[in-house]
């Protein structure tokens, strides 16, 4: 009963891990520009995220170990210390678009400027932290997130083009805007794979105390949950694609996001975007702010657990303390969020081999995997991650900068 | 006559018609979106202070654009007729913020005017796309 409860929640879990403002914005973006021609990298990309995710937690139940502290443990601290610095840089980017997201979602419904958000919003994410236990996190702020199936319910309202959307689960060359699309498929991929929900997922598999019998279930949590998380990022772009491709809206701005539901659910289509937003956001920093902890304390031996008391553990709330009070300030200072979102997504790219090599040696050592090692499969699915992730690497900023807009 | 003209420079060479091309997409964007934030603060849809805040952004962003293509390679004419059609987004943009701020619903000419900018942008566009 406890497991099946568990399944549920993991469920509900990847909402506040998957649908958060990076998802949104290039979801949205995308189907602006390309209407359904982009829907296969979110497709690819949540394939890619199941597996990694449920390699992830598999670690976790055998090793007892989450992937920062394996990595550690595997390949020395002189390794360790390449992804902590090359992940915690781009991480400290995505974290202050998350914060200028749920800025700005507080700026949709006050009219007060995002900038003055920014400060509020770190501050209620650290009390969260402070204060809450792990399952506030993991189970209460992605519960609410459920708000954010009012995305279904909106591209089913919009009427889909069924056909034009099974065209777009196949890979097709852009008809124009080359570089921009291109950008925007990294991005997509960029948003979706994000190395903080692997760190941040076997950590809360270490802090469940998982062990072998859990891994049917982590199967079950990678395997629904983070498909359910891709149909939210898809709902998003059909929603997109419905009302801005056909009016020729290019989006440059969350302030025209936030009208893609106001024309099929009126009023609340605006209230329940902008609280998806809200909640995406403020799930997605909670999340990140103790990934970064996590990673950091793991790596380094460091005393670590959010159901500590912060006096027990107070490198590690030092950690995410500093986190939230560095991260706000690119949006203070009046960085558009959409901008730092783009910019964050394509990084975070960029850095995906760092994050992702490790896997195929770990899930291939029975020291860590136990009986349990990667089948061909998996291997194969890691290995061509790895492939996509280093040409990802290698394209990022050249695309950034021709087609970032 | 002079948009004309103007379309037959720049239908000859590739650099400027893209350039010319992009900047009256971008137009086309921003005319529909605020004619999109007027329709919907019309029905109610969305709130006064989203309205307001989101017209004056998109007023800004028409008037980067327009100093940028002011400052830019473009043939004259067209450069001018840009600049006429940014400007007057622009304004339309301020004149539809301030019938927000007054709670004045009634900005349906507005609105048409906005239209009818987006239509023309969209055939330009059009036309230098065939081209």
């Amino acid at each position: 009963m406890k497991k099946l409860l568990q399944l549920t929640l993991g469920i509900v879990t990847s909402i506040g891990g998957f649908l958060e403002v990076g998802s949104i914005a290039s979801s949205a973006q995308a189907g602006a520009s390309f209407a359904y021609q982009l829907l296969w990298p979110i497709v690819l990309g949540t394939i890619v995220l199941i597996f990694l995710v449920e390699m992830s937690g598999r670690l976790a139940a055998v090793s007892k170990l989450t992937v920062s502290g394996a990595m550690r443990d595997r390949f020395g601290f002189d390794y360790f210390v390449v992804p902590l610095v090359t992940l915690s840089i781009v991480i400290y980017l995505v974290l202050a678009a998350e914060i200028g997201g749920a800025a700005f979602a507080l700026q949709l419904v006050t009219g007060i400027g995002y900038r003055w958000w920014a400060v509020p919003v770190a501050l209620l994410a650290w009390l969260l932290l402070w204060k809450g236990p792990f399952a506030l996190v993991e189970q209460w702020v992605p519960m609410i997130g459920l708000v954010t199936l009012v995305f279904i319910v909106g591209a089913l309202k919009l009427g889909p083009d069924w056909g034009a959307m099974v065209h777009g689960l196949v890979p097709t060359r852009p008809s124009h805007d080359k570089a921009h699309y291109w950008f925007l498929v990294v991005n997509i991929l960029g948003a979706t794979i994000a190395p903080y929900l692997m760190y941040f997922y076997s950590s809360g598999a270490v802090e469940g105390k998982w062990d072998g019998s859990y891994i049917t279930i982590n199967r079950f949590i990678a395997v629904l949950g983070m498909s359910f998380g891709g149909m939210l990022a898809a709902a998003v772009l059909v929603a997109a694609a419905q009302v801005f491709f056909p009016a020729g809206m290019k989006l440059d701005s969350y302030d025209q996001i936030a009208l893609m539901l106001t024309g099929v659910l009126g009023s609340w289509g605006f209230y329940l975007f902008a609280a998806s937003l809200f909640i995406g956001c403020l799930g997605a920093i909670l999340e990140i702010a103790l990934a970064v902890a996590y990673m950091t304390s793991q790596g380094l031996g460091w005393r670590w657990g959010q159901d500590e008391e912060p006096r027990r553990v107070p490198r590690f709330v030092l950690v995410y303390t500093a986190l939230l009070v560095l991260a706000p300030w690119l949006i203070v200072l009046g960085v558009s969020p959409l901008k730092v979102t783009s910019l964050s997504m394509a990084l975070t790219a960029a850095t995906l081999p760092v994050a992702i090599i490790p896997f195929i040696v770990l899930m291939n050592d029975p020291v860590y995997a136990g009986k349990h090692t990667n089948g061909w499969i998996g291997n194969v699915v890691v290995v061509f991650t790895i492939v996509m992730a280093c040409i990802l690497a290698v394209v990022t900023i050249p695309l950034q900068l021709i087609g970032g807009g | 006559m002079a948009t004309l003209a103007a379309l037959a420079v720049v239908g000859c060479s590739g650099s400027p018609r893209d350039e010319a091309k992009k900047a009256l997409e971008s137009l086309h964007s921003w005319a529909v979106s605020t004619q999109m934030v007027g329709e919907r603060w019309m029905e109610g849809a969305v709130p006064d202070p989203y309205a307001s805040k989101a017209l004056q952004a998109f007023g800004k962003k028409v008037r980067k654009e327009r100093d940028k293509i002011a400052s830019g390679k473009l043939p004259a004419d067209m450069k001018r007729y840009l600049v006429a059609a940014y400007d007057s987004t622009a304004r339309t943009a301020d004149s539809l913020m301030s019938d927000v701020d007054k709670g004045d619903r009634s900005a349906a000419d507005i609105l048409k005017q906005l239209s009818a900018r987006a239509r023309a942008a969209d055939s330009l566009e059009g036309r230098l796309g065939a081209k």
